[in-house]
């Protein structure tokens, strides 16, 4: 387990982590979301024991991780541009490894690079952007760390590599107990594979939490009415019965975004009013943190766009 | 434990680019092939380790500075950092690792260099072998010290500095900064402001153990260029002791700033604030006083009252450290906006009063100590021996003018070693420097003094002399043990100069005389007894009219003695051995006198030099009474002649019939 807390580092006059306590727990996989100059790196050079906390401190299994090499040896620490020796091939650094990480299965890393058409002869720096990524991306998950801190993996990649990544890192998930920890600025890159995300803004934490437990209480409906020249009206009568937080009309079609209230009750309130058609639909990720960082007083949007 | 963790295996990783091993391995074999080559050539002037072997002490330093800075360059690379970092293994691991690596690398191969050259120059050299083992070592010694030296002094500045450009800045200030201080500040004040300045042995001492490559240099006695003084010197305790604390020093500090450095400042320029501002002292500092020294360069400063001359320079060290403070925080602390500037200017303002005072302080402590420096004079039982360098007595024109301009300082070394006195002498001496000081007349000459103290240390002071005071130099003149000094053949031993051959020289043709050793001895008697009599005022009344030279192959010991006219016993000596002492160039035949004058032109214009030749009779009868040979002036002050005019004769030698063309002067 990860636990970071009340960690505050500056960089001369600038505050890049203010006061951050987070708990990542084994075997999930966490997603640190903000824009660009939030934090994020910082935190995962943090924890991965490169920079040294001013205040606070990292505790991984119990452990303080700065330049404590029993601790560091359970990490394995992607950065977005990975660092290789000049002329070095995968195998050359897999070899590498291999002497730092007792666990470092060489063969594997043959093994994967063949299934993904990678030469682990052909110097690295012969391959692309996305070649590249997921090279290192099999010597970490070859190395068999407890933990893997992957900084901004996806950034730049097409969809197809970005997909083959996630189903390497999801198919090392099931095999073992392996925690990720994986710093992005988009959404859209950690909602289909993070269990729990954390998201930092000017050095601070604003939320951090598991999905479905943040979404229990909102619900969203979205129905179809024939007379919709009434619901004017009717949006009138609604908010003064219920919490609504988003209400949204495109001719017939309503969105409808409540909060605090049973789905039953609901479901039941939006019939007395005669739709063609209700239902309730379930919330992307982006739609929930919109709302939750509003109702903070952020402007959310800058941060998942 | 991983294997990884052990420094073993990190010392294979920090090998991994070999640039360090390739750099060492090849310019050390390339260094030995060389010196193999020029071993088969000379073993005289070839020397594999220490004594002058420029190439090299530059190789040695070269590679200290250039290995620090491969192996340490992770430091200053992020990613690389970053990457090194994020490993399981501690920092240290990494620090030693490549610390060991690099050492490795610098020093084997040169070990290995010096055993290769030691053992094959004993192989064709037998005068070295017996010195082999000794020199060899010594030479691994020393060279060792200056690789670690320059070596330490890299890795602590890839340590303090976070950007290539910063480091190579800092090293030069290491480098550089002291023996600016010492060259550019202390000397300049020194010959500026102190009137008897002539050298200061303190500063020679700090620069030779303050300035690194200066120490190296000494220390691996670049300055010996004879073998067998080479062979049997050892390397001075001092700078040896010198060397080992820098070492100690440099590697201390790179551990230390090691330690505290954080990753996030590679980059910055410095890496921990405690040296930027270290570096900001020393830099205001060197540029406050620095400042000064250039400012005693400009007419008429060092001619103010030494009050205002203090307070002139004081406050413009002040300015100059404060401006210094100023561009500094600009450029380090990236202060663009001028109210930033002002604000990081106020925030350490007890900095910038610091660096004002110091500069203030060493400013005000050269300049003001110059009346105390010029009064010393140390009390006769203070001084052991005092060594003495008249300008003017006993030397030819042109080394009489390059002392009073201070060019000649060779010379005046030579000569104050050769005049020092202990006994008669010193006390003539002393006391007639304390008669000089009160002289104030205007400087007819000037003479340059070494006071060898009991307690080790030396001082030197040179004094304008008036003419009087010249002429009163006889006391010292007329003493035993400088007569000793000044005509060493009257101590000639006759067992050594028995074998020696006597030859007589009149400026135009020599002649060996034929003596026995009765005879021989009987002339240094006669020599002896015509020096004991003589008087310095005797020199106003002639100048040479020969010289005789003892020649001893056997004991490789050649000296000369000048005979004056007034050497009334060895003149009837060599007379009486078929010697004309009389006999002058105007008695030999002449073909021609060429005259050469140099006048001043204006810059630009030709000419300035021109020759004048004569060969009619009458001309050269005119110019025949004149001309003294060069060799003869050396009294330019007690019996001068006229140095304006370059003369060449052109003289013939009736017994080899040979045209001989002698340098001459015109007498005044």
């Amino acid at each position: 387990m990860i636990q970071i807390k009340n960690m505050t580092k500056n960089f001369d006059t600038v505050c890049a982590v203010n006061h951050v306590s987070i708990s990542i727990e084994d075997g999930i996989m966490y997603g640190l979301l903000g824009t660009n100059g939030a934090g994020k790196s910082t935190l995962l050079r943090l924890i991965a024991g490169i920079l040294q906390a001013d205040e606070g401190g990292i505790y991984v299994d119990g452990e303080s991780c700065y330049d404590n090499p029993e601790c560091k040896s359970l990490f394995f620490y992607l950065p977005d541009t990975p660092y290789y020796f000049p002329n070095a091939n995968m195998e050359d650094m897999a070899v590498f490894y291999a002497k730092q990480y007792q666990q470092m299965d060489v063969d594997g890393v043959r093994v994967m690079a063949e299934m993904l058409n990678l030469d682990v002869s052909q110097p690295l720096r012969t391959f692309s952007k996305g070649m590249k990524r997921q090279a290192f991306l099999i010597l970490a998950l070859c190395a068999n760390t407890k933990y893997l801190l992957c900084d901004e993996v996806f950034d730049g990649l097409d969809p197809i590599v970005t997909e083959v990544m996630k189903n390497l890192i999801r198919e090392a998930m099931r095999e073992r107990q392996f925690t990720v920890v994986v710093v992005s600025h988009k959404l859209r890159d950690l909602e289909d594979i993070c269990e729990q995300i954390g998201i930092l803004h000017k050095g601070g934490l604003l939320s951090s939490g598991v999905m479905e437990e943040r979404t229990s209480h909102i619900h969203k409906f979205q129905c179809v009415f024939v007379d919709s020249e009434k619901w004017g009206e009717r949006e009138a009568l609604l908010q003064k019965e219920l919490d609504i937080v988003k209400c949204q009309r495109e001719g017939c079609f309503v969105t409808l975004i409540v909060r605090n209230e049973k789905a039953e009750k609901l479901s039941g309130k939006m019939k007395e009013y005669f739709p063609i058609f209700c239902k309730e639909m379930s919330m992307t990720l982006e739609e929930i943190f919109i709302i939750e960082m509003e109702e903070s007083g952020y402007d959310i949007r800058k941060v998942l766009h | 434990m991983t294997s990884g963790r052990s420094y073993i295996n990190w010392m294979k990783e920090a090998g991994r680019g070999h640039l360090a091993a390739v750099l060492s391995w090849g310019g050390y074999g390339l260094l030995l092939g060389g010196k193999l080559l020029q071993l088969q050539f000379d073993l005289l002037d070839t020397f594999f380790g220490m004594g002058n072997n420029m190439s090299l002490f530059l190789f040695c330093v070269g590679l200290g500075i250039g290995i620090g800075f491969v192996e340490f360059a992770y430091l200053l690379q992020g990613r690389k950092q970053d990457f090194y970092f994020s490993l399981p293994v501690k920092k240290s691991t990494i620090f030693y690792s490549r610390y060991l690596h690099g050492v490795f690398h610098g020093l084997v191969p040169m070990f290995c260099y010096m055993f290769v050259c030691g053992i094959c120059q004993s192989s064709i050299d037998s005068l070295f072998m017996g010195y082999s083992a000794g020199y060899t070592f010594r030479s691994m010694l020393v060279y060792g010290m200056v690789f670690l030296l320059f070596y330490h002094i890299a890795i602590f500045v890839m340590c303090v500095c976070g950007q290539f450009v910063a480091a190579f800045c800092m090293l030069g200030l290491i480098l550089y900064g002291f023996q600016f201080f010492l060259e550019q500040v202390w000397l300049v004040f020194m010959e500026r402001l102190y009137e008897t300045f002539y050298k200061s042995p303190v500063v020679e001492m700090l620069e030779k153990a303050l300035v690194p490559w200066k120490l190296g240099y000494n220390l691996t006695g670049q300055n010996i260029y004879e073998k067998f003084l080479l062979l049997e010197s050892r390397p001075e305790p001092m700078l040896l002791a010198a060397g080992v604390l820098w070492i100690v020093i440099f590697g201390a500090l790179a551990q230390v700033v090691h330690k505290r450095r954080k990753a996030e400042s590679v980059g910055h320029i410095f890496t921990v604030s405690m040296a930027a501002r270290a570096a900001e002292f020393v830099l205001a500092v060197l540029t406050g006083t620095g400042i000064c020294g250039l400012l005693l360069s400009v007419e008429g400063i060092g001619e103010m009252s030494p009050l205002l001359t203090v307070m002139v320079l004081a406050a413009a060290g002040m300015l100059a450290a404060l401006f210094l403070h100023f561009i500094y925080r600009r450029l380090v602390y990236h202060t663009h906006h001028m109210r930033h500037t002002v604000q990081t200017f106020a925030k350490g303002k007890l900095l910038p009063v610091g660096e004002c005072a110091a500069a203030a302080a060493i400013v005000c402590i050269l300049a003001g100590s110059a009346g105390r420096y010029d009064g010393y004079l140390p009390e006769s039982n203070e001084v052991e021996r005092v060594g003495i360098a008249m300008a003017g007595l006993d030397m030819d024109t042109e080394t009489f003018r390059d002392m009073q301009n201070g060019l000649a300082g060779d010379e005046t070394g030579y000569r104050m070693e050769r005049f020092e006195l202990s006994e008669d002498g010193k006390e003539a001496a002393m006391q007639w420097i304390r008669f000089l000081r009160k002289e104030q007349e205007n400087s007819y000459t000037k003479v340059t003094v070494c006071f060898q103290k009991t307690n080790g240390s030396e001082v030197y002071r040179t004094y304008p002399v008036s003419e009087a005071m010249f002429l009163e130099f006889a006391d010292v003149y007329e003493t035993k043990e400088y007569r000793r000094a000044a005509y060493p053949m009257i101590t000639q031993d006759v067992e050594v100069a028995g074998g020696a051959r006597f030859v007589w020289n009149d400026g135009i043709s020599e002649r060996i005389l034929k003596l026995t050793e009765e005879e021989k001895k009987e002339f240094f008697e006669l020599y002896k007894r015509d020096i004991e009599t003589l008087e310095m005022t005797d020199l106003q009344t002639a100048l040479p009219v020969g010289s005789l030279a003892v020649e001893s192959e056997v004991y490789d010991r050649h000296i000369t003695a000048l005979i004056y006219p007034f050497f009334e016993h060895c003149a009837a000596f060599l007379e009486e051995h078929g010697v004309n002492v009389q006999k002058k160039v105007t008695d030999y035949p002449m073909q021609s006198v060429i005259v050469w004058e140099s006048r001043p032109v204006l810059p630009g214009q030709a000419g300035g030099r021109t020759m004048q030749r004569y060969e009619t009779e009458e001309e050269i009868a005119i110019w025949k009474d004149r001309l003294i040979p060069q060799e003869f002036c050396i009294q330019p002050l007690l019996c001068p002649a006229d140095t304006a005019a370059e003369i060449e004769a052109e003289v013939t030698d009736p017994e080899s019939g040979a045209v001989v063309l002698v340098e001459c002067y015109e007498k005044e």
